[in-house]
């Protein structure tokens, strides 16, 4: 069976970016996904070509969750599990 | 010796016998010598002399019962006098003299002048007197010895242009030539009309219009721009969008219907031509102004009028309106905007306006803009959710309902804002668009993403204006909160691909195009504050403080960098299209990732406003692709068939148009450029079906929104229009279903608004129009 894998795209600049960091890397660790951070300026053609354009955008596997905000643990955790 | 056929000369009156004598040391008679005689060479003497065609028909035909074609024509001169004399004495006078008569330019006939020519060379050609001389000199000569029938100035003016090239002026001939049509061409406009703009109605103020164009643009190739930038132009290594209005105008303009609300309507900017309007009292009168304060803009500018939030700057006028009241406003309004066929020679004003059915978070409050022109600290726009929603409504019944005969509104622009969150809360104002969509396409959708700018707006051909950018806290207290482009150059992508050898050359030669396309922009932003300053903008120069801050804030506009046939650009340089694989995609991203760095660079170094944007291309889709083709013969990639005449580029990042692929999937590939391009992208949905659906247009609305990162699209419906019974139905059909006739029309989205595809689109578009892969939603 293959790994779960939350990806997180931050911005140097971004003021939500440390939170939404945090809640990723704890619930990946809690329920055991690989995690992976991008820089978007780094990374932005990756970025726009999942219609990523803003942060903090949370995907799990190829998917994106959130846009542009912090979800609260529970909220990911769902997300994971869906 | 004259052969006399029976009827012999028998009037010899004295001032006859004195022409005789005389006429020997007129160069013209020995000239005269040389020629046999014709009926025509008669007509022609006479006119040359100045007589009107008329009677030089009759003199001629007179003579003509006299002789025949075994004299010469010095012999016939005394007849030619004689009757001269007896029908345009002046005439006669001239005929008798050596003088050559000129046709002038002020429409006089005037005795030829050499030192008038070398006078106007050193005046406009800048040439030093003797060599001014010297030219003037050979233009007399070659005229008298040409023994020209008709002389005119601008002849004078062709002949010295070739004495000039003679001697090596090149530079001179440039500064001295005129600019205009050839005969054949202005008989063709008159006779035919012109096809290069869906816009334009074949009538009398267009051919003016045309007229004036072709004029202006040369004269901006020639004389305004350096001659390495028309020549780019004319290669077709860029594409400078509406030359007709280079030198005289600014191009697009988004306006805040609050300066026209608070201070009044001055049609003219000043007054002095037209009636003066205070600020309106009524619902009525504000927006009557609105409208006509787009008209007057339009007097000053070569592209799109509009209003951002429109319905909400509009709403404290309709406070305690009935809702059949204010649906009876909005219906003036459409109606005014579609009608007035007024703008740019004989065009309907290019109006945009921009609804939502929220206040967004910005403007709640703001002191609103109450009738009178009042403003109150203590009520602003947050106190007219109500109105604003009311408004929405109405406009979107409007548009749906369409005009007289149920045929919709192509302008003004029905620009709808949309967010997750207002689909979330509006879902049955949203809805009420998509029947709008579904039933003749319409709306504009404008998707205000978290990655744009907090407040923007899309108008025109779909450019964003990034209001934040132009505009600051002041500008939205006061209501001055405008914008828009001055210029469009667009970059030609795939001749970059032919030229390149590898990759570092490409981006060399993008980078040099991009130079261009800066210094023909820089141009223009110098001109266009000329012009203000001038006083030749004077809408556009009212000013909106007491500092003397003028409406148009040339230096805050937009400086557009467009590009076409990315698509063909990929194909072209790495051997795949847009759509064929994601390699394709990750260059034409990374390409135009460059691009965008390239423009802002531009933009720090200078401090203008330079942006990248997907332009329109309606003509320069097909004319690059048609000068590539054949310039780059074989090795060209072009869509449409050259042999066909309707080669054409697929416009900016968009995917062929008859690719034939998933549609959420083509939206997200194309979505994929929106946050790159920053002064406006537009995606377009081609619907294939007579009778769309408007749930599942809804549905899908709600899917782009969510998940893609699109900004700015439509659904366009082809439209079948009668041109008998002016009767809508949905898809091309060649036939009207209701009343047969096979006079028939197509209407669709040309690329950023409706117009009749027979009667204006040119090859190239139709030939898209033909490919584009319309799908059911």
């Amino acid at each position: 069976m293959n790994v779960t894998k939350i990806t997180i795209f931050t911005g140097k600049t971004c003021p939500k970016c440390p939170a939404a960091k945090a809640v990723a890397e704890a619930v990946a660790k809690e329920a055991g996904c690989a995690m992976e951070v991008l820089d978007i300026e780094e990374n932005m053609i990756m970025a726009l070509q999942n219609q990523i354009a803003s942060v903090p955008t949370i995907m799990v596997n190829d998917e994106v969750v959130f846009m542009s905000e912090v979800p609260t643990r529970e909220a990911l955790l769902q997300a994971i599990n869906k | 010796m004259m052969h006399m056929k029976n009827v012999p000369i028998t009037q010899a009156a004295k001032d006859v016998e004195e022409f005789c004598s005389t006429d020997k040391k007129n160069l013209r008679f020995w000239l005269a010598k040389l020629e046999k005689y014709s009926r025509d060479r008669v007509v022609g003497a006479c006119v040359a002399a100045g007589t009107k065609n008329d009677v030089a028909e009759l003199i001629a035909d007179e003579i003509d019962g006299y002789v025949d074609n075994r004299v010469k024509m010095s012999d016939v001169r005394p007849l030619i006098f004689a009757l001269l004399q007896r029908h345009d004495q002046n005439a006669a006078r001239r005929f008798k003299g050596s003088e050559i008569y000129v046709r002038t330019s002020v429409q006089t006939f005037e005795c030829f002048d050499r030192s008038r020519i070398s006078k106007s060379l050193v005046r406009e050609a800048e040439l030093d007197e003797n060599m001014a001389e010297q030219i003037a000199f050979e233009v007399e000569h070659f005229i008298r010895t040409a023994n020209l029938d008709y002389v005119s100035s601008p002849l004078v003016r062709e002949i010295a242009n070739v004495k000039l090239l003679q001697h090596g002026l090149e530079e001179a001939r440039k500064l001295y030539t005129r600019v205009g049509m050839p005969v054949w061409d202005v008989t063709q406009l008159i006779e035919v009309g012109v096809k290069e703009n869906a816009n334009l109605q074949y009538n009398p103020e267009t051919i003016h219009k045309v007229l004036a164009d072709e004029v202006i643009r040369e004269y901006t190739l020639l004389k305004f721009l350096p001659r390495e930038l028309s020549d780019a132009h004319l290669r077709g290594l860029i594409h400078i969008h509406d030359l007709d209005y280079f030198c005289t105008r600014p191009f697009c303009f988004s306006h805040d219907l609050r300066f026209f609300l608070r201070r009044g309507y001055v049609a003219d900017g000043e007054g002095l031509h037209t009636a003066t309007a205070g600020p309106a009292k009524k619902a009525e009168v504000a927006f009557l102004h609105s409208v006509k304060a787009l008209a007057s803009a339009q007097v000053n500018c070569a592209g799109g009028q509009g209003y951002n939030w429109y319905n909400i700057l509009l709403a404290p006028y309709v406070r305690g309106l009935d809702y059949k009241r204010i649906k009876q406003l909005c219906q003036m309004t459409c109606f005014e905007l579609s009608q007035m066929f007024i703008a740019r020679g004989g065009q309907t004003i290019f109006s945009s306006i921009d609804l939502e059915p929220d206040i967004p978070k910005m403007l709640l409050d703001i002191p609103a803009v109450q009738p009178g022109g009042i403003v109150q600290d203590s009520i602003t726009y947050g106190d007219y959710q109500e109105e604003t929603l009311q408004l929405f409504r109405a406009f979107t019944e409007t548009f749906a309902g369409g005009d007289y005969h149920g045929k919709p509104f192509n302008f003004p622009k029905f620009e709808v804002k949309v967010s997750k969150d207002l689909l979330k809360h509006y879902p049955e104002e949203y809805r009420a668009v998509s029947e709008v969509a579904a039933k003749f396409g319409s709306p504009y959708y404008f998707i205000q993403q978290p990655w744009m700018p907090e407040f923007s707006c899309y108008q025109c051909c779909a450019y964003m204006m990034p209001l934040s950018e132009q505009n600051d806290q002041n500008d939205l207290i006061n209501g001055t909160v405008r914008g828009g482009a001055l210029q469009v150059v667009t970059i030609n992508l795939p001749r970059i691909a032919y030229e390149a050898t590898d990759e570092a050359r490409m981006f060399e030669l993008l980078q040099e195009r991009i130079n261009l396309a800066k210094r023909v922009l820089t141009i223009k932003q110098n001109l266009i504050n000329r012009r203000l300053k001038g006083g030749m903008l004077p809408f556009l120069a009212q000013h909106v403080d007491d500092k003397g801050t003028t409406y148009l804030d040339v230096n805050k506009q937009a400086l557009e960098i467009g590009f076409v046939g990315l698509n063909e650009f990929l194909k072209a340089y790495a051997g795949k299209e847009l759509h064929e694989d994601k390699d394709a995609w990750t260059l034409g991203l990374k390409v135009m990732q460059r691009m965008r760095k390239m423009v802002d660079e531009l933009s720090a170094e200078t401090g203008m406003k330079f942006t990248l944007s997907r332009t329109p291309a309606e003509s320069c889709a097909h004319r690059l692709a048609k000068i590539d083709a054949k310039e780059f013969n074989g090795r060209a990639v072009v869509q449409g068939s050259v042999e066909n005449k309707s080669a054409y580029y697929t416009n900016s990042f968009h995917v062929r148009p008859n690719t034939d692929m998933p549609l959420l999937q083509r939206m997200q590939l194309e979505a994929a450029f929106h946050p790159i391009v920053s002064g406006g992208a537009m995606s377009h949905i081609w619907l294939g079906e007579a009778q769309p659906n408007p749930e599942a247009l809804n549905k899908f609305t709600q899917s782009i929104v969510e998940k893609t990162l699109m900004a700015y699209f439509s659904y366009t419906k082809d439209l079948t229009i009668c041109r008998k019974c002016q009767n809508t139905a949905g898809g091309i059909l060649q036939t009207c279903p209701k009343c047969g006739t096979t006079e028939i029309d197509w209407w669709s989205r040309i690329t950023g608004y409706y117009s009749p595809v027979k009667a204006g689109w040119n090859q190239g578009k139709r030939q898209e129009f033909i490919d584009r892969r319309r799908y059911a939603v």
